[in-house]
């Protein structure tokens, strides 16, 4: 009987151990927090994506409030559609905030950068930012400043 | 014609086995509700394939998580990129490293010791004796072995990436001195709890069918003799971790 | 009728006359083979009920076989084998498990639960097949272990008794559930006089005492003519003969003699067939 006891106890401690592993991976070293947790939704259209992808972090002053939920192309208003989903400990964001699309050091990941606006209403659950700033496209800016260069030149 | 018939024997004795080892694996899935109404075979198995395993898989988590650690830490330096050393870590054993070294070790470890206990049974005719005694040893020995491979396998794997996660702090941080700040949420920055955590998570169930339904058919269809329980034992690791490999690289196609 | 008159020699019909009184068993025109290997070509026997019947024949001649037949994990190619009333090939495997309720086995080496004690093997098919409380488990385990004279030995482990033991436990563990028949493969293998005298006196003690027909498959000879009520003789795949003990040691075939007596020479080769020992030895070419 003692020998079962302790074979029980053992199998227990197993279990517990690799549950507590899961949970610790999971939370700790995943961004499951910003997964689980509430949630509220936004728009932003944007006249260019460039290359942000649907899990990119959103930013408010570089601390990562939200992530990219959705990109899509709107027909309506010719532009491209990006939904965030934005923690609600962040819900006093200004209506009239800016969402950039701008780029960690010069050829990291893209994200959305919020800047707050001034506004006294706030984002909420199916609100648009309506002051966006598209994303900045390398090759247009090096043939823009070709361009100045070849005149400057002159 | 007879030539081409001889040419195709191959693979028509591929498909049989192919075929019993399905059979195997339908009729121990279907009697996994019997191993779960009784638990205290199901606990004495988890003990056996689980428990017994732990030091091994701890061990081995913390010795890859060094070493992973070292060789990245290596390699990033040189793009000055060391920040996302916790990230690339974790992102590598979730993903790859915990899954597939936990499902070889659990093969060394749990999947021999499964094959030559029921190799054993076969050789001594314990096997038999419980199927005169009209017991059916699929649901009273098979069963319960292979829920306990199942449910072992992603938990020990868990405590395999964790491990792996510790070590590569030992590295980082204190030997490397990275700002703990920096590693801790490059991890939560770069690793997807979904793609990378379930996903991964998933592998390791499916590794832990298949190593435990593989251990469990080869002991059990062990020749009766000593040499059988041998062989048996030796083909559970070899047909275990070809089948790992080869289930690692069709999931990861799939999954990413 | 005399004893020599009841024996009926091997006359190369494989039909032989059923013992008188109800049986248990009727093997009927049974093939069975490995591949290519025959083991039995037209098996004709019957198994009295509440008797000990022998099947004795040399090592290799498909004895153990024939139990596996009977007790459904083999089935055959041809023919049919009925116990009690019910043909073994063409039943369920939920009938099959049913029937078996009803039989018990005596494997050659016991085949004990090796993870169990010898308590928790004699107490395996109680609790796998009956509900009953713990106490009455207790006292039906420790009954038959009684039996068997192996109360003492509840709490060791099958690794910790010897062969004669291990085979006692398993007796025990076979009858535990009051079996109609019971098969005993080899009972007397590897065993030294003393515990051979032991498992023969159980054998006889629960047949007598508790009428339970028994079946033993054997080549020691000598012993068995002592216990058994019938015996066949098998070897070729058919049976060579037949009859009450008394009758078989009269029997007047070549064959039956070398066997039951265990000459060297008779019938039955000492030298496996082959090429002439000159060719081998001084032929031009060299064997494969």
């Amino acid at each position: 009987m003692r020998q079962i006891r302790t074979l029980e106890v053992t199998t227990g401690l197993f279990v517990l151990l690799g549950v507590a592993a899961l949970f610790y991976l999971a939370t700790q070293t995943t961004n499951y927090r910003s997964y689980g947790g509430r949630s509220y939704r936004v728009r932003a259209f944007f006249n260019n994506v460039g290359g942000l992808h649907v899990g990119a972090p959103v930013r408010l002053g570089g601390v990562t409030i939200g992530r990219v939920n959705l990109i899509r192309y709107s027909m309506t208003r010719y532009q491209a559609e990006v939904g965030l989903l934005i923690s609600d400990h962040y819900d006093k964001i200004p209506a009239d905030s800016t969402a950039a699309i701008l780029t960690q050091g010069v050829l990291g990941e893209q994200y959305i950068g919020l800047s707050p606006g001034g506004a006294p209403t706030f984002l909420h659950n199916g609100s648009t930012i309506h002051f966006t700033q598209s994303a900045i496209i390398l090759e247009n800016l090096l043939g823009q400043l070709l361009t100045h260069a070849g005149h400057s030149g002159k | 014609m007879k030539r081409f018939f001889a040419l195709l024997q191959p693979i028509w004795e591929f498909g049989a086995a192919l075929g019993r080892r399905l059979h195997f694996l339908v009729t121990s899935l279907a009697l996994v509700p019997s191993a779960l109404a009784r638990p205290r075979q199901f606990i004495e198995q988890l003990f056996y394939v689980g428990s017994v395993s732990v030091i091994l898989i701890a061990v081995g988590g913390l010795f890859v998580g060094l070493v992973l650690a070292l060789q990245f830490y290596t390699a990033l330096s040189r793009f000055g990129a060391t920040s996302s050393l916790g990230g690339l870590v974790t992102l590598a054993l979730l993903r790859e490293l915990g899954p597939v070294l936990t499902a070889l070790l659990f093969a060394g470890r749990a999947g021999t010791s499964l094959a030559s206990e029921l190799g054993l049974m076969r050789a001594t005719r314990q096997i038999d004796a419980m199927e005169v005694m009209a017991v059916d040893p699929m649901r009273r020995i098979v069963a319960p072995r292979f829920l306990a491979g199942i449910l072992a396998m992603p938990l020990l794997a868990a405590i395999f990436s964790a491990m792996g996660v510790l070590g590569s702090y030992l590295i980082g941080i204190k030997m490397m001195g990275l700002d703990p700040g920096v590693f801790w949420s490059s991890m939560r920055h770069e690793v997807r709890f979904h793609s990378d955590f379930v996903n991964g998570m998933i592998k390791s169930l499916i590794f832990g069918v298949a190593c435990s339904l593989i251990s469990l058919y080869e002991g059990y269809h062990a020749r009766p003799t000593a040499e059988g329980v041998g062989q048996a034992t030796t083909r559970s690791v070899v047909i275990s971790s070809m089948a790992i490999l080869a289930l690692d690289f069709l999931l990861t196609s799939f999954m990413y | 009728m005399t004893t020599a008159a009841l024996a009926r020699p091997w006359t190369g019909t494989p039909d032989l006359e059923p013992p008188p009184g109800p049986n248990a068993i009727r093997v009927r025109d049974v093939h069975f083979g490995y591949g290519s290997r025959v083991v039995f070509s037209g098996l004709n026997l019957t198994v009295p009920e509440g008797r000990i019947t022998a099947i004795l024949g040399p090592s290799g001649s498909g004895k153990s076989t024939l139990i596996e037949l009977m007790t459904g994990q083999k089935r055959v190619l041809r023919g049919e084998i009925e116990v009690g009333g019910e043909e073994v090939g063409a039943l369920s495997r939920r009938a099959l498990f049913r029937l078996r309720r009803r039989m018990g086995v005596l494997f050659q080496d016991g085949a004990l639960f090796t993870d169990l004690s010898v308590f928790e093997n004699v107490a395996f098919p109680v609790r796998e097949h009956t509900r009953l409380a713990e106490a009455l488990v207790h006292h039906l385990v420790l009954m038959k272990l009684e039996a068997v004279g192996l109360r003492g030995a509840h709490s060791l482990y099958p690794s910790q008794l010897s062969g004669g033991m291990a085979r006692r436990v398993a007796l025990a563990r076979s009858i535990v559930l009051d079996p109609w028949i019971m098969f005993y493969d080899e009972p007397l293998v590897g065993l030294d006089p003393i515990a051979m005298g032991m498992i023969l006196r159980l054998i006889v003690h629960l047949n007598r005492s508790l009428g339970i027909t028994s079946l033993i498959v054997s080549h020691d000879v000598s012993e068995m003519l002592e216990v058994a009520d019938w015996c066949y003789l098998i070897a070729e795949g058919r049976v060579q003969g037949a009859g009450p003990p008394a009758a078989i040691r009269e029997m007047g075939s070549p064959w039956v003699r070398q066997f039951v007596s265990g000459g060297p020479e008779g019938p039955v080769p000492f030298h496996y067939p082959g090429r002439p020992y000159a060719d081998d030895l001084f032929g031009a070419v060299r064997p494969a």
